[in-house]
């Protein structure tokens, strides 16, 4: 809301500003028309004076100057009629004339004097040519000034105007002491000063002389200067500051500044007698403006205070008021209207008064309930101060924590920027040599795909040379099939003693081939992998014992000492593959023997490690042979190595006998190995982990290993041979025709079934691989036919075949043939199979009990050594050989030629019959040597006469030779 | 004593300035009412203004310039006021010396000693006590007695006077000594093999004239082993002149050495040359001054002169200053003009960083500051107030002057 204020002094106030406003505005433009109209006198007075300056200067200066330029080229005329003298005479007029002039001159253009006024003899012809104005002279027609300068003659200041007139120079010497007549003026009261400046502001002209002699320049001169460029009319300076400037370019080229000043104080006075004459208006009209106005808002404002010391009145209860009069209209109406409303609310209170009343009860009561709710609401309050309060000191809290927490935000994001860049920086590293790791891994790839390429050619290759060798083995085992069965036929016939001597010799050499080709197949079986690891119960005393047994006739034979060592403390029934232990243990023997010329050879057995289950053995082959050489040592288990020395003895074989071994133990979880110096005999040694068996299994493993007995009588069979092959097929004939049998002959699978659909038979032998219609194809043809035997049961089908590889058995057992032979079939094994497949009902069985006996033998020693049947045939010739000697001994003994303990010899017989599994001959020693130890000589006699029989009988179907048997590997 | 109060009087008025502007800038920061703000800003104003009529008022230095202003041997002076003048407006123009304007006092000696005498004392009782000038030795060496007894500082941008030097007196001298124009002079001679000597020399100007003298004499017997002629003159004694060159007639040698005003001996060289116009002149750095080719024409062509200002000098500095006082007074610079603006120069300096204008400070900074940036090449003052510059040779060729 704004200040309150009085109705009178609003209207005196505003009235007087608006009056004092409107005087000032035309107050100033009065001012301004007369400080207008005064400056244009100034400018007036001015120009007035400018004019007379110029005038006097044309006249004093100018004027002679053209006078002697008219004058000058008559002067100057050197042979005119004027003499110097006259001439200078007329010069000295000019400057009389005109009294500024101290020095009136003529030069010609060398710069030499020509004339000078007033004259002086010896100034005339004398050189000016470097006096500044000369040097400095003016072009042709035109006017220069000097600087002002003293003069030598006057000692005044003085200035030199040249004037060129193309041929002479016209100089005049003006002594600016005696220039101040241009300058007098007493015209105008307001100028102070006239003064005239050269170009540079220099006095030139001025009432004070001394400024004009001490050559001083005219104070604030540059300031005039650009004044005057500006276009200003008249310049303020600091110098003078009771005064204003006037600056004017006067006279012709360069020319000179007239400048005049004016005194401020006059120029202006009249300005301020109007300044006082209008600042004294505007208070009188004020004053007057304020007394009239009081006056004619007297009674209107009297008025007023009565209408308002009325309502006044009203407001204190005073209804009953009096109309007040007015002459003017509008206060007239409001008094009417304030006594209207004076009535009414006197009205309006006496009801009020009433209700107020009751209301004032009601406020009492309200007021005391407000009182108490205020005073609960205040404790309300003061608790809310004190939470609003903590949780402001909280909040400031948390605001301090949320800035060192931003701040420690920001500082780690910094951190975090830094490394960032540094991270990113690795990563682009990081990346491209992973780039490049990449392209190395897809080379590698890229070989690696190469190398499995390779080793699948490899593998084929190897595969395909493990065929080669199977098939070369058959291609060879057939042929070989027939020479050993063409021997073992023809040493049945009647052979003069050189006869069969050959025969011996030739079947020796056979065996050797056969079991060269044996080695050959069986390494290739390793590599292909066609070897199954057998898990069967044994004792690993029998095996040991079998071993030495076998090999202690050879030792002997080679005068060497071989020897078995092996504790009884672990346990002896085990699981493994014997056969393949076997193998691998004669291997080491045989080698041993064979290349050791004198001493032992020994076999060690020692426990390595033994848990419940589990028995870790060592088998040790020790031998004082020629030994092994480290190089040597390094090939020994390679494929095609034979050992042996340059000049020592040579030996045969494949050389596969000890890679043989070795991927044997290896394929049964053992090692092999050798210690050995040359000179100082060897140690080849087998170390393998074998389960142990539960007690009681071995004895019936053992039983099981017995072959029921078969004889070689067949007469009475009816047998079908299906062979290609005319040697075997020939061969196969005479073996059965002469073991009685009714053969018949057919050349390949279509002719055989001809021959069962004409006839029947007990058995068949059928060849697998045969042109026209192959074995497999036949033998199914056949059960599709079901033929039967004689006895009325499917008729067996032995398959007969050089294919030695694995499957070879599951193709034919599938195409339904009964059973299998491996080429080249051993007579032994068609008799036994004959036997075992076809039973007939014979009318004469005719049995013999002796080769009953000596089969078994054979049979019984190569199941228990695993040799083959040539060298248990060896084992047995030599046995038999050293029983006969045996007996001789005995003999010689019992009739007191000799000295042997017979108990003894007959111990010996009966191990060594034992060895070789003539189990007959053992059996008769047992007795014989307890005969003896009881002194039953009777008794002694029939059993050696007994012993005698069964061993000739052994003599007769192996007969000893003198060969050498070197085929151990 | 009535300089410190000046002094102090002034920084009183900084400090009444400087607490005005502080008061309103106080008053703005407070006024929170409207009314009351309106009135302070007003009040403010008026006090500013008044505070910075204050401020302007502030008293100026007044430096007195005496020398030969009027007459015929004022151009030296005059000349040297010039410069002193320019420099004077270049410093003001800039802001005077710790804000205060320069003012300069010019007097006239009238080339009178005893007017001279009288005019520095009119300087004392005016309390104007830091002076340059005399121009010319005649003027300063009578008075300087007086000078000494008083607290004044007398600098003069081209009195040589060698019995002024090394003496730690009330004069400052920004020109070296008449014994280097001398070796300047005598080593111009024993170029052209000059050793047959007249000296002629202006009587009036005993204190610089007869220095020079005795020092040219000494020297060229040092040299030559020779002993030149001396003699005098003295316008107000025309016989001298007379005297002399008829001794010039008989004597016949192979140059002048010529001490006098360029008037004089501009007027000299002509009658000397009317004589034998084959006669060398030499002249010493007072005549150095336009005038002498002006007024010598011809007779002064191929004169060797003393000079202290190279006119082909291309440094900024001077390229700047010679257009400078061209564009001011229509006339070339000479060694006066430039000596003059330096000193003018040099002693604001002094002023300004000395913070006073007792003379004895004044003279104390100046050998304090020891280096001045001159207009053409720096120079110094040494602790006796005295000047070792290098001169310049010139010889007078076709009406010019060229460096030799």
């Amino acid at each position: 809301m704004s200040r309150q204020r009085s109705l009178k002094w609003q209207l005196l106030v505003g009235n007087t500003i608006i009056f004092s406003v409107m005087l000032t505005f035309f107050g100033a433009l009065l001012f301004l028309f007369i400080y207008n109209q005064s400056l244009v006198d100034i400018q007036e007075h001015n120009n007035q004076i400018v004019t007379m300056v110029e005038d006097r200067m044309d006249s004093f200066i100018d004027n002679p100057i053209r006078m002697i330029k008219e004058i000058a080229p008559y002067l100057s005329q050197k042979n005119g009629a004027l003499s110097n003298e006259a001439k200078s005479i007329y010069l000295e007029d000019v400057v009389k004339m005109y009294p500024y002039f101290e020095q009136i001159k003529i030069i010609n253009e060398k710069g030499d004097v020509e004339m000078v006024a007033p004259y002086q003899n010896e100034a005339i012809n004398t050189s000016v040519a470097y006096e500044s104005f000369f040097i400095n002279k003016p072009k042709v027609n035109q006017t220069a000034l000097s600087g002002v300068y003293i003069s030598r003659k006057t000692n005044q200041p003085t200035i030199t105007i040249t004037a060129n007139l193309g041929t002479h120079l016209i100089v005049g010497d003006l002594s600016l002491d005696k220039m101040s007549v241009l300058i007098d003026n007493t015209s105008y009261s307001a100028l102070d000063a006239i003064t005239i400046v050269d170009i540079n502001g220099n006095y030139l002209v001025d009432k004070d002389v001394k400024k004009i002699s001490e050559r001083q320049r005219y104070v604030d001169f540059d300031i005039i200067k650009q004044s005057i460029q500006d276009g200003e009319k008249f310049t303020d300076i600091p110098s003078r500051p009771k005064s204003l400037v006037k600056g004017v370019k006067i006279g012709a080229g360069e020319g000179w500044y007239l400048l005049l000043s004016f005194s401020k104080a006059v120029i202006y006075k009249s300005l301020y007698d109007m300044t006082k004459v209008i600042i004294s208006l505007v208070i009188i009209v004020l004053l007057t403006s304020w007394i009239f106005i009081y006056l004619n808002f007297r009674k209107a404002i009297m008025d007023l205070k009565a209408l308002s010391e009325s309502t006044l009145r009203i407001s204190e209860g005073e209804y009953g008021m009096l109309k007040e009069e007015s002459i003017f209209v509008e206060f007239q109406e409001l008094g009417d209207h304030f006594a209207m409303m004076s009535e009414r609310i006197e009205e309006r209170e006496s009801e009020i008064r009433i209700l107020n009343e009751g209301l004032e009860k009601l406020v009492i009561e309200r007021t005391v309930q407000l009182q108490e709710t205020n005073e609960s609401l205040e404790e309300l309050n003061a608790q809310l101060e004190e939470e609003i309060a903590e949780r402001l000191s909280t909040e400031e809290k948390i605001v301090y924590m949320n800035q060192v927490l931003e701040d420690r935000v920001d500082e780690r994001t910094l951190e975090l920027k830094k490394s960032n860049y540094f991270l990113e920086e690795v990563n682009a590293q990081l990346e491209e040599e992973i780039e490049e790791h990449q392209k190395t891994l897809d080379l590698i790839k890229n070989k690696d795909e190469a190398l499995e390429k390779a080793l699948l050619v490899a593998d084929d290759a190897n595969l395909s040379k493990s065929q080669f060798l199977a098939n070369m083995s058959h291609e060879i085992r057939t042929p070989m099939n027939g020479i050993l069965g063409m021997l073992n036929i023809m040493s049945m016939t009647s052979l003069n003693e050189e006869q069969q001597n050959y025969l011996r010799t030739i079947r020796s050499s056979s065996d050797s081939l056969l079991t060269i080709l044996n080695d050959i197949l069986d390494y290739s079986k390793i590599e292909a992998g066609k070897i199954m690891i057998k898990e069967e119960i044994f004792e690993l005393n029998e095996t040991i014992h079998d071993l030495y047994n076998l090999f202690l006739v050879s030792a002997k034979h080679k005068g060497l000492d071989l020897q078995i060592s092996m504790p009884n403390d672990f346990p002896n029934i085990l699981i493994g593959d014997e056969n393949r232990l076997r193998q691998v243990l004669s291997n080491l023997v045989g080698n041993a023997l064979k290349f050791t010329a004198e001493g032992f050879v020994k076999l060690k057995i020692q426990k390595l490690h033994e848990t419940q289950n589990m028995i870790s053995l060592r088998f040790s082959v020790f031998d004082s042979g020629i030994g092994i050489s480290e190089s040597e040592q390094a090939l020994l288990f390679s494929r095609f190595t034979q050992f042996g020395h340059k000049g020592g003895k040579k030996t045969n074989g494949t050389g596969l006998g000890l890679a043989i071994s070795k991927m044997l133990v290896t394929l049964m979880g053992g090692q092999i190995g050798v210690n050995s110096k040359l000179g100082e005999g060897s140690d080849f040694y087998v170390d393998m982990t074998f389960e142990i068996a539960e007690e009681g299994l071995g004895l019936f493993k053992r039983h099981q290993k017995y072959v029921k007995p078969v004889s070689n009588d067949l007469s009475g069979y009816e047998i079908l041979v299906v062979e290609d092959d005319t040697t075997s097929l020939y061969m196969m004939n005479i073996i059965l025709s002469k073991l009685n049998a009714i053969v018949t002959l057919a050349e390949d699978g279509s002719i055989a079934l001809d021959e069962v659909s004409k006839k029947q038979f007990d058995v068949i032998f059928m060849d697998v691989n045969m042109p026209i219609m192959d074995g497999l194809i036949a033998s199914r043809k056949i059960r599709e036919m079901g033929i039967l035997s004689r006895n009325h049961q499917p008729i067996p089908i032995v398959a007969m075949t050089a294919y030695a590889m694995s499957g070879d058995k599951e193709k034919c057992l599938d195409a339904g043939m009964t059973t299998y032979l491996s080429k080249p079939v051993v007579y032994d094994q068609l008799i036994q199979v004959i036997t075992d497949c076809a039973y007939i009902e014979k009318a004469t069985p005719d049995r013999s009990a002796l080769s009953n006996i000596l089969e078994s033998t054979i049979q019984d020693l190569m199941n228990a050594s695993g040799l083959d049947v040539e060298t248990c045939r060896f084992v047995i010739q030599t046995y038999v050989k050293q029983s006969i000697e045996l007996l001789g001994i005995i003999h010689m003994t019992l009739s007191g030629e000799g000295t042997e303990d017979v108990g003894l010899l007959l111990h010996k017989l009966k191990g060594s019959s034992g060895n070789v599994r003539a189990n007959a001959v053992m059996e008769l020693a047992i007795s014989a040597e307890l005969a003896y130890k009881a002194e039953n000589f009777n008794k002694l006699g029939q059993l050696i006469v007994e012993i005698e029989a069964l061993i000739s009988e052994y003599n007769i179907i192996y007969p000893v030779t003198n060969d050498k048997h070197n085929q151990l590997n | 004593m009535q300089t410190t109060e000046l002094m102090d009087a002034s920084s009183l008025e900084e400090r009444m300035c400087f607490n005005l502007k502080q008061i309103i800038g106080i008053v703005k920061i407070k006024t929170g009412k409207r009314v009351t703000k309106n009135i302070l800003v007003v009040a403010g104003i008026i006090v500013l203004s008044i505070g910075q009529i204050g401020c302007q008022s502030k008293e100026s230095i007044k430096i007195g310039l005496v020398g030969t202003m009027t007459g015929p041997n004022s151009d030296l002076s005059v000349s040297g006021r010039r410069g002193a003048e320019m420099a004077i407006d270049e410093i003001n123009s800039t802001g005077g010396v710790n804000g205060h304007k320069l003012e300069l006092v010019v007097k006239d000696d009238l080339n009178d000693a005893a007017v001279a005498l009288k005019m520095d004392q009119e300087f004392v009782k005016e309390n104007v006590r830091l002076i340059i000038g005399h121009y010319t030795s005649g003027m300063l060496s009578p008075n300087m007695d007086y000078i000494n007894s008083q607290e004044v500082l007398m600098m003069g941008p081209t009195i040589s006077a060698d019995n002024l030097s090394a003496l730690d007196d009330n004069f400052i001298r920004f020109i070296a000594s008449t014994k280097e124009q001398a070796s300047a002079l005598i080593h111009v001679a024993q170029k052209l093999n000059q050793s047959n000597f007249i000296i002629l020399y202006d009587e009036r100007n005993k204190a610089f004239t007869e220095p020079l003298v005795l020092n040219f004499d000494n020297q060229l017997k040092n040299k030559f082993g020779a002993s030149a002629k001396i003699l005098s003159f003295d316008p107000n004694q025309p016989v001298l002149l007379t005297q002399a060159l008829d001794a010039i007639k008989v004597e016949k040698p192979q140059a002048i050495f010529l001490i006098g005003s360029a008037e004089d001996s501009s007027s000299i060289a002509s009658k000397i040359k009317a004589i034998n116009s084959g006669i060398q002149l030499y002249g010493p750095l007072w005549v150095n001054t336009p005038e002498l080719i002006k007024k010598g024409g011809l007779a002064v062509e191929g004169m060797m002169i003393v000079g202290a200002l190279d006119n082909s000098n291309q440094t900024v500095t001077f390229t700047n200053f010679k257009k400078k006082f061209s564009d001011r007074y229509g006339e070339v610079p000479t060694f006066s003009s430039m000596y003059s603006y330096e000193t003018m120069k040099a002693l604001a300096k002094s002023i300004d960083e000395s913070n006073s204008i007792k003379p004895i400070d004044i003279k104390a900074k100046m050998i304090e500051i020891g280096t001045f940036e001159g207009v053409q090449e720096p120079f110094t003052i040494d602790q006796f107030g005295d000047n070792s510059r290098k001169y310049l040779m010139f010889k007078i060729e076709n009406g010019s002057l060229v460096l030799y």
